[in-house]
């Protein structure tokens, strides 16, 4: 069955790609850094550089015609004196290339016509050298966040995947080459009595002096604010930078349509960020659930007691449920994106308690379904339980936290295991 | 003709967590194999991307072109054999045997009900 056995030897995670794209993403960084920016260190120098009248020779805004798009550079030939000597410069700031944005180099070129006198800045330990703008310009701090970002990334990858390739070194997880090269007829190697076991996902709670543990949510409402807020001003950072060249072009008559309909998703994907990060701050402000259970983990069948307190006011809440999910997740790539697909495949509803029922604090019983499935983390694939707790708040972000829990295998019965025992030592002859 | 064949004890096809999964390999080939191995692992399959996990192995040196063995292994107590609407996820053994023909892969489950974990059966 050739099927499986490319199953088992080929899907193993790309942590080697990741690796190889981060170190080319990183590198690319910063030869582009190298490339745009290799005059920059004259920016430093140039405060000190001495100001010389200067007469504007040519000027014109240069179009690059480009696969995709055109990009634009300001070119201006001027002439200047110093020492008695006359000289000649084209360069206008420290920062080289060309970019998309045609407006702003048009008024750049329109305020330096030929004949104009303006103010140039020249190196006094080289008069050769002269600058217009020796400050950063509008297009100088676009490339930069522009590197900053695929440098960021590529540094991302690369941690990642040397961080993958070092957890897959440490596991020797690889199915043909996991087994050691051994002199004996017949070598038999082990990777664990507990099979899977170590995979677990781990849930996330404290030990009280009580006997009773305190689960922690899975993400609270102000982490969920915090990193959402974090996206979103990455996000509308880098959309800003084109909505102020379409709105560039708008103002300068030469209106860019294809730019300014094609942004129009991105912005409202932006905006939506905003509404959730709003969304997710209000939430912050509810009273806070803390869910208490006798302890920190279960067997399939067996029942495990929770107990919830609330801190805040809980006087707005007209419902509180509490619920016991488990879920299949699978993580899967989809050309670039990485995608995790969730299903309930069991729901089921621990209390349930009204206005006047006494929210603030209660208590019930989380039977674990005795024949499904345990937690189970593998790479991709995942199998997850969770106490949900959900208060309802009209004209307001409900509360809605969910606590992970872990469900151990089904324990053995006693008899089960002697018999494992007793199989265990069966000699081999009883075929 | 070259032939690999992994046949598990009473020709069982569900297994207890923690059972002992015993039984006979043979394979025959048409040259001597180069490298001979007996695999226990499971692996997942469906939407996510797969994964598979070695358990344990088994590995035949100074393998001749035709040989038996008898083989058992401990079976741990899990991951349990299950299939929902995403993952599935099944038990093997495989007998690779490197210079002969394809490996032979038999698949069986590993669960306390008698059954594979059915996921959607539970909501």
């Amino acid at each position: 069955m050739p099927a499986v056995r490319s199953n088992v030897q080929m899907h193993k995670p790309p942590s080697g790609i990741i690796f190889v794209f981060g170190l080319a993403f990183t590198a690319f960084s910063c030869l582009f850094f190298h490339f745009f920016f290799k005059d920059a260190k004259s920016f430093f120098d140039a405060k000190n550089w001495t100001a010389v009248p200067a007469v504007v020779e040519a000027s014109e805004v240069k179009s690059h015609a480009g696969d995709d798009s055109t990009t634009y550079s300001v070119h201006i030939t001027y002439r200047y004196s110093l020492g008695g000597k006359t000289y000649r410069s084209e360069r206008y700031s420290f920062f080289g290339g060309s970019s998309s944005g045609y407006g702003s180099k048009r008024a750049i070129v329109d305020a330096h016509p030929p004949g104009a006198e303006f103010t140039c800045y020249v190196n006094p330990k080289d008069p050769a050298q002269a600058v217009i703008e020796r400050g950063v310009t509008k297009d100088a701090i676009i490339i930069s966040i522009f590197i900053a970002i695929f440098f960021g990334i590529g540094l991302l990858m690369l941690l990642g995947g040397l961080s993958a390739l070092l957890r897959r070194g440490k596991k020797g997880g690889e199915l043909s080459g996991a087994v050691p090269e051994q002199g004996t007829a017949s070598s038999r190697v082990t990777f664990g009595e507990d099979g899977s076991l170590d995979e677990f996902q781990i849930s996330r709670y404290a030990q009280l002096p009580s006997g009773e543990v305190m689960m922690k949510a899975a993400v609270s409402p102000r982490m969920k604010a915090a990193g959402l807020l974090l996206i979103a001003l990455f996000w509308n950072g880098i959309v800003s930078i084109f909505v102020m060249e379409a709105v560039d072009s708008w103002r300068s008559g030469h209106p860019e349509i294809f730019l300014t309909l094609f942004m129009i998703p991105f912005v409202l994907i932006g905006l939506g960020m905003l509404g959730g990060v709003g969304y997710f701050y209000l939430q912050g402000f509810n009273a806070v659930p803390q869910v208490y259970l006798d302890r920190a983990e279960a067997a399939l069948g067996e029942t495990l007691n929770l107990r919830w307190e609330f801190s805040g006011d809980t006087d707005k809440i007209s419902e509180f449920i509490v619920t016991l999910t488990g879920t299949e997740e699978a993580t899967y790539r989809r050309g670039t994106d990485t995608h995790t697909d969730r299903e309930i495949f069991y729901k089921k509803e621990l209390a349930k308690v009204g206005k006047y029922g006494g929210i603030r604090s209660g208590t019930a019983r989380v039977p674990i379904p005795a024949n499904t499935m345990h937690s189970f983390s593998c790479p991709n694939n995942a199998v997850r339980w969770r106490i949900g707790i959900q208060g309802v708040i009209e004209n307001w972000p409900d509360i809605s936290e969910e606590f992970p829990i872990v469900v151990l295998p089904k324990k053995l019965a006693a008899d089960q295991v002697a018999a494992a025992a007793v199989e265990e030592e069966k000699p081999w002859n009883s075929l | 003709m070259e032939q690999l064949v992994i046949e598990i004890e009473g020709r069982k096809k569900v297994f207890l967590p923690g059972d002992m999964l015993r039984g006979r390999i043979r394979w025959s080939c048409a040259e001597t194999p180069k490298t001979a191995e007996l695999r226990l692992f499971w692996y997942t399959r469906g939407k996510g991307t797969a994964h598979s996990e070695l358990v344990e192995g088994l590995r035949y040196d100074r393998a001749g072109p035709s040989e038996s063995h008898n083989f058992d292994f401990k079976l741990p107590l899990a991951p349990y054999s299950f299939s929902g609407k995403l993952i599935t996820l099944t038990w093997a053994l495989e007998l690779d045997i490197e210079g002969c023909s394809d490996p032979a892969v038999e698949e069986f489950v590993v669960s306390p009900f008698g059954k594979e974990v059915q996921l959607n059966a539970s909501l």
